[in-house]
This record gives C-alpha cells, sequence and structure tokens, in this order.
C-alpha cells in the first residue's frame, strides 16, 4: 500500500517536516519560474501542484545538495504540463507572456539604456512575438534565462541540462529571433508572418 | 535567481546577438516589474502551499482500505490487488499482468475479477527516471539489431528472388513464381499545407468536411486588440475573416471555437476576457461574483485580482451570423481548464443530436467549485438540454457510443477543477465510469477509479465496435515528478479496464494521447515526444486493436507537436488530419 494510505507515522511525519522546511528557502523560486512559465494568473496555482508533486516523490530524491534544482525541476515539468492543454482540440491559449498584454499596451514595456530602441514599444511588443513562436525547448530556455531571471548555471540545473548546452541553444535561440525579427524584406524565406506590428508596417509603407 | 550574463556568455554572441541579448534582459526586467506585484508575497504563497500539503496529506491518510475497495476476500487471495496499492509498482496504477477489480454499485458483493484471458503483459518500460538513459540505450541496441535484422531479411531476399528467378527461367511452367517478400515500409508520407498563421489560438477541421477549416487568432502583447475567426474552405490553404460574435466583452477578447461533427457550417465559439481590473464586475447583464446568469449567456470567472468573463455563441451558417447561446446552467459551453482561459471540449454526435460539456457556473481561483455537467442538443446546437441529471458530481469526460443511445461520463464527485485536472481539488475524492443507455435520461455506476483522484481531461471515446478506451493520467508519480499519460481500455461496456500495452512504441516515447478511434475498432494514440527531454515536441501516431499484443506504428514522426486532430473513416480506411504546432495541416490514409 502506499504510504499515504496510512495514518503518518513518526517517521513519515519527521520526513514531512523535512520536506516542509525547504519551502521558505525555495517556495519562492518556484513561484518565480511558474510565474514565467505559466503566467503570474497561473503561477501560484502551479507552483503549488509542483510542491504536491514533490512531495510525493520526497523519497526519490538522493542527493539532498540538489534540492533547489530537483524542486525547480518539478516545477518546469509542471509548467510545461500546464502549458500543453489537450491534444485533438485546443491547445491551451495561456501563455506565459500573453498575461501582459494589457499592461504591456499600457506602455510600460522594457527599457533599455544601451540601445534606446529597445524602449519602443512596438519593438518590445515584436519582440515577445519572437519569443512565442520558438519552439517549446527554446522558449522555455528563452523565458527562464530572461524572465525569470536565471543564469545559464541556474537554468541547467532546472533543465537537467549542462550550462555550455543552455549556451549553445541560448544562441541558437538569439539567431532564430533575429531572423524573426528582421524586416519582411530581410527575410530570406517567404512565409507570411503573423506578426500584427509586421502587418501594420508593411500596410503603411502600403 | 539572480545572475546577469558570464562573460563566456556574452562572449559566444556575436555583436548582433548581444545587442539582442541585452534587448531580452532589459525586457525580462521590465516584465518581472511588473509580474511580481501580482504575485503572492513568499511567506503568504508557502503559508497557503503548505495548507494544501496538509489538507490532502489528511484527506490520504483518510482513505482506508474500504475506501480503496479491498474486502477481506480479497486480501487473501494472493491474485488479488487493488488499484492503489499497484501505484508502486506500475506508472498507472493499474495491475500490471494482474487481474483487475472493479465494483458495480448494484452488485452485492461489489467486487468483479476479470478473466485472466483479459490480462495484459506488464509494459517493459524503464523507470520513467531512467527512461532517457534506457532509452538511449535501447535506442542504440535497437538499432543494431534493425540494421542486422534488415541486412538478413535484404540478402535472404536477394537470394530467394534470384533463386525465384532462375527457378522459373528453368521451369516456368511448372513452377509458380514466388512474389517477393515486402521489406517492412515506412508509413506513407503525408500530405500537408502550410497554412498562413504560425502558432494561432486555435484550429478546428471539420469532421464532415475536413476541406472546412475554422481558425482564431487571440488578442496578445503583439495583438492588444480582439482575437478574429477566420474559416478555410479549402484545406487551410486560404482564410476569410469571419464576422466577429456580437460580444459585449469588448477589445481584448480571446476566443475558442468548436464545430460540430454532423454539419461544418454548426459552430460554436467561447469568447472571453478578463478586464484585469481589480474589484470590477463582467459587463452589465452578467452574473455576480458567484453565480452563473443563464438568461444572458454570461458568466464570471471570478478571480480576487482579475475578473474573467465568458459569453457563448453558436451560428449554424458557417459564422456568418451569431446567437448568444443559452445554456441550462448558464455558464459556457467547453471544458474549465485554467484560470484564465475556457475550452471549448469536444463535441461528439450521436445520431442527430450533439453532446458536449458546459455550464461553468461557479468558479473561484480559491475554492474551485466549478461544476461541469453533460449536456446535448437535438437542434444542431442552437438550444442545449440536460443529460446528466442523475449523476453525483461534475462531469469529467464523457464518450457517446457511434449508435444507440448508450453515454458514458466519468464522474467527480465534487467540484470540477480549472488547473488542467477534473477533480485537481485535491479532496481526496475518486473519479468513477457511469453509463446511461438511455441518452442520459438514468445512469449506473460502472466503476469505480480507486486511486485516481483526478484526470486531465484528456478524453474518452467509444469504438465503431464498441470497445471504450480512456486516457488514463499517471497518478501520483512514483519518483519522477514528470506526468505520463497511458491509455485503459474496457471491451465489456465499462465493467473491467486493462491498460494497453506499451510494446511497439519508440524507446523514446513520452506521453500517449487518445487521437481518435478508427472504423476497425481500433484506437488510435499520438505521442508527443520527448518533451520532457527538451526534444523539439515532435509527435508521431499509433494504433491498437483489441487482442493486439503490441501497438503498431501508423505515421511518419512529426516534426511538431499536433494540436488537433480528426479521424475520417471510409470504406476500410481512416484519413487523419492533423494540425501541428507551427500552423502545418497535414494528412495522411491508413489500412484497417
Amino acid at each position: 500500500m502506499r504510504e499515504a494510505d496510512h495514518n503518518p507515522s513518526p517517521d513519515e511525519d519527521t520526513r514531512y517536516a523535512s520536506f516542509v522546511a525547504l519551502l521558505p528557502q525555495h517556495g519562492e523560486a518556484m513561484l518565480r519560474v511558474a510565474s514565467a512559465l505559466v503566467g503570474p494568473a497561473d503561477a501560484e496555482d502551479a507552483a503549488q501542484e509542483a510542491i504536491v508533486r514533490a512531495w510525493q516523490a520526497w523519497s526519490s530524491l538522493r542527493d539532498p545538495a540538489a534540492e533547489r534544482a530537483w524542486l525547480l525541476r518539478i516545477t518546469v515539468n509542471v509548467c510545461r504540463d500546464w502549458r500543453r492543454g489537450r491534444l485533438g482540440t485546443h491547445q491551451r491559449l495561456t501563455t506565459s507572456l500573453d498575461d501582459f498584454s494589457e499592461e504591456g499596451a499600457a506602455g510600460n514595456i522594457a527599457t533599455s539604456g544601451d540601445d534606446p530602441g529597445a524602449s519602443d514599444h512596438a519593438n518590445a511588443l515584436d519582440l515577445r512575438w519572437a519569443v512565442n513562436t520558438l519552439g517549446d525547448d527554446l522558449r522555455m530556455i528563452v523565458l527562464l534565462r530572461y524572465y525569470a531571471g536565471m543564469d545559464t548555471t541556474a537554468v541547467g540545473a532546472a533543465l537537467d541540462l549542462p550550462p555550455a548546452t543552455v549556451r549553445t541553444r541560448l544562441k541558437r535561440a538569439l539567431g532564430m529571433l533575429r531572423e524573426r525579427l528582421a524586416g519582411p524584406e530581410e527575410r530570406s524565406e517567404g512565409l507570411a508572418s503573423d506578426s500584427p506590428h509586421e502587418r501594420q508596417q508593411s500596410e503603411g509603407r502600403r | 535567481m539572480a545572475g546577469w550574463p558570464h562573460d563566456e556568455e556574452q562572449n559566444a554572441l556575436t555583436p548582433a546577438e548581444q545587442q539582442l541579448h541585452r534587448h531580452l534582459l532589459a525586457d525580462g526586467a521590465a516584465w518581472r516589474r511588473r509580474a511580481e506585484p501580482t504575485l503572492p508575497s513568499p511567506g503568504a504563497f508557502v503559508s497557503r502551499a503548505q495548507q494544501r500539503l496538509d489538507r490532502e496529506r489528511a484527506q490520504s491518510s483518510a482513505v482506508s482500505p474500504t475506501d480503496a475497495m479491498v474486502t477481506p476476500d480479497a486480501l487473501n487471495h494472493h491474485d488479488t490487488h487493488t488499484l492503489t496499492e499497484y501505484t508502486e509498482h506500475s506508472r498507472v496504477g493499474l495491475p500490471a499482468n494482474r487481474p483487475v477489480e472493479t465494483q458495480r454499485a448494484d452488485s452485492p458483493k461489489g467486487l468483479y475479477r476479470m478473466s485472466s484471458t483479459q490480462t495484459i503483459p506488464p509494459p517493459a518500460t524503464p523507470h520513467p527516471a531512467r527512461r532517457r538513459f534506457a532509452g538511449g540505450l535501447a535506442g542504440a541496441v535497437a538499432l543494431v539489431i534493425v540494421a542486422l535484422l534488415a541486412a538478413t531479411l535484404a540478402y535472404a531476399l536477394h537470394t530467394r528472388q534470384n533463386t525465384s528467378a532462375a527457378t522459373t527461367h528453368h521451369t516456368a511452367k511448372a513452377t509458380p513464381t514466388v512474389a517477393p517478400t515486402a521489406l517492412p515500409t515506412q508509413p506513407p508520407a503525408p500530405t500537408s499545407v502550410r497554412t498562413p498563421y504560425n502558432q494561432p489560438g486555435g484550429f478546428e477541421i471539420a469532421p464532415s468536411d475536413p476541406q472546412i477549416v475554422y481558425l482564431t487568432t487571440y488578442a496578445n502583447y503583439s495583438n492588444p486588440q480582439s482575437g478574429v475567426i477566420l474559416r478555410s474552405n479549402d484545406g487551410g490553404r486560404t482564410f476569410t475573416q469571419l464576422p466577429t460574435p456580437p460580444t459585449i466583452l469588448g477589445s481584448g477578447t480571446q476566443f475558442t471555437v468548436a464545430v460540430s461533427p454532423l454539419d461544418a457550417n454548426h459552430v460554436f465559439a467561447m469568447v472571453t476576457n478578463s478586464p484585469l481590473v481589480i474589484g470590477t464586475n463582467c459587463p452589465p447583464g452578467t452574473a455576480s461574483e458567484n453565480r452563473a446568469d443563464g438568461a444572458t449567456g454570461y458568466s464570471q470567472l471570478t478571480e480576487l485580482s482579475a475578473p474573467s468573463c465568458l459569453q457563448s455563441f453558436y451560428s449554424l451558417d458557417g459564422g456568418q451570423s451569431w446567437s448568444v447561446l443559452n445554456l441550462p446552467y448558464g455558464g459556457g459551453l467547453g471544458n474549465a481548464e485554467s484560470s484564465s482561459q475556457v475550452d471549448i471540449g469536444t463535441i461528439q454526435a450521436q445520431g442527430s443530436r450533439l453532446y458536449a460539456l458546459g455550464g461553468l457556473g461557479f468558479n473561484s481561483r480559491y475554492t474551485n467549485n466549478i461544476i461541469q455537467h453533460l449536456l446535448t442538443s437535438a437542434d444542431g446546437g442552437a438550444s442545449w438540454q440536460v443529460a446528466d441529471a442523475k449523476l453525483p458530481g461534475s462531469i469529467c469526460d464523457f464518450a457517446t457510443t457511434p449508435t444507440g443511445s448508450t453515454l458514458y461520463a466519468v464522474v467527480y464527485p465534487g467540484f470540477a477543477s480549472f488547473n488542467g485536472n477534473c477533480g485537481g481539488n485535491m479532496s481526496g475524492l475518486v473519479l468513477s465510469l457511469w453509463r446511461s443507455d438511455n441518452a442520459g435520461v438514468s445512469w449506473g455506476k460502472m466503476y469505480t477509479f480507486s486511486d485516481l483522484t483526478k484526470t486531465a481531461e484528456y478524453g474518452m471515446r467509444v469504438a465503431e465496435n464498441g470497445t471504450l478506451y480512456i486516457d488514463w493520467p499517471e497518478s501520483p508519480p512514483t519518483g519522477n515528478p514528470a506526468t505520463v499519460n497511458e491509455l485503459i481500455v474496457s471491451q465489456d461496456d465499462g465493467h473491467s479496464f486493462t491498460r494497453l500495452p506499451l510494446k511497439g512504441l519508440s524507446a523514446h516515447y513520452n506521453n500517449l494521447y487518445l487521437a481518435g478511434t478508427l472504423s476497425d475498432g481500433s484506437v488510435l494514440i499520438a505521442d508527443q515526444v520527448n518533451p520532457i527531454n527538451f526534444g523539439q515536441g515532435q509527435g508521431e501516431f499509433y494504433a491498437w486493436r483489441p487482442g493486439d499484443t503490441s501497438l503498431r506504428k501508423v505515421s511518419r514522426l512529426f516534426p511538431n507537436p499536433a494540436v488537433a486532430v480528426v479521424v475520417i473513416p471510409h470504406d476500410a480506411k481512416d484519413t487523419i488530419y492533423l494540425v501541428q504546432y507551427n500552423g502545418v495541416i497535414s494528412h495522411f490514409t491508413i489500412s484497417a
């Protein structure tokens, strides 16, 4: 029988106490990762789900020193399931960056001291559009690196990847983003863009 | 969470990439500045998480052996195991190569045992945590074996052909020629159409005419205006924007659509929008905070910080005109799947009737109090009636038999949740299967999934031959926190279940999804490959027919996950249409 089907034993109480003691240390990080991956609106639910799953799998953690990476990996997996939605009908529409569409439209998009162009609202909108067009693996890395604010070592730990692999993929993602953010006339392929900003620009030129 | 670019990270980038890197850093920081104030404080979050853990732990402890359907007789039998017991030993909570116990409400003894002929061999699947390594090793070994077999087969074929040719040359009239043995071939290449839309909001291919495709775009940061609904009459090559349903939910709305299996021009749209203003309600005419308003067709998805509203519409002319859909319980048509959006779930047909889930009446982020109903329509979807009047809880999923008036429903005896899991409110209650043979007038309990307290709503189907398939999420993980779906099957009208074998799957399989049924009674299964391991989220299809000992691969590997699948049966063949995540529509035909 599963452990959970019995009344908790003193041993289990001890294990539970040790697990709960981790939450103040790592809960915030889990919440912020979830926020970047599924959006602030669903972040708490997703992070809570990750905590529940982590407790259910707590006995399988062999290396206590790896608990943070382990918890973040669970969070990432929960968020991936969260986003995956159901097959056969619709893909879930919720995406992390979408949740701030209205606020983004309110004009408080990122600014960069290095490049005044980054403060341009439309550019920032297109940047996030481009991020969302990446495949799941690259998009995940970009979101964790830039929107969760993790360094490549932490991203690698959360994704069970070497940091060098994270950097390689990050570089590939940047290359793809650059290509997608290039103007229509610079595109080597003739695929239609569904970036509204680009369409508006094109229509404006016409 | 700190840590800004390492030197080596930047050194590896070209100047142009570095510039983009800086833009992303800045945009990410700005995004966090806006997101973090909306998140709960760490202390509050941890406190609530611990409360939930405590609650779940207490409720799990309260599950007695009786609750898990173990009788003394059963415990004394060496061959008898409960689903709960098997959680430790199998990844789906169903016994591997063991009889399955079932319980019927109308059974005095309460236990049924499946005959030994219905057992299936245990899956030769490595533990999920080791699957990546084992998969790689198994893949390499399999590759070598396949290469050796192929070489042997080719040599044998070559020899046999030469022998046959020589024999034929000398004794052509006396000895018939031997047909060359067909080498295993890869499934045929699909025919694909690249739509002009990459990663839209939703796709629907009309089962009655796959040339008609509906898609929705949605409001997002790059499109802060409303999403739109478009229609293609040429299989996705070109699209025309349809009139927007006359919602009063304002700009920024997003749509999901569903199309009737019976008529490609009967289409349904769900409109959602979140004003994102704390303390505001949905527009006038909508329900109060905790009440759906059936008269107006509006409902409010209540969140403490950002109320969301929804409205359902139907069109009987291919989307040229829209009418508000009034439902028995108010709310909308569809599945509650997340706190911020609603998905129109599968609409199934039986004869001229339609069935769908609906009625998102009560909803709160913190109470998860959604009741989801099974609804039916006899007029193409213009009006809907309740088909689950006597079922004790929320309907997580349902299936209709192709003929007759039999319905199946998976019921959760409480409120459904909206986080993608029906029954996900962790109350410790279990799901059960119910059956009606009179179109929902009365129901009988068929089976209790004693260890399954929630389902991911991935679906259930009844094949032409009456076989019932249910997508089965892995219940509590046994080491690897990632969930892995598999399928269970019943060939006796829901009295007992077995799990599908995993033999025949690629070593890198990940999650199995029920994608439909084929005309010979097989189930069509989609496997999204390796998203756990950060692959490209590829997908491939398998089929399984009752009696088979392994799955059979029926498609090539698709480079992107499928987001919509439709099976069009004709004669002894079935054509599978799928939409990939990148907006490519493909179809291929498989023989029964």
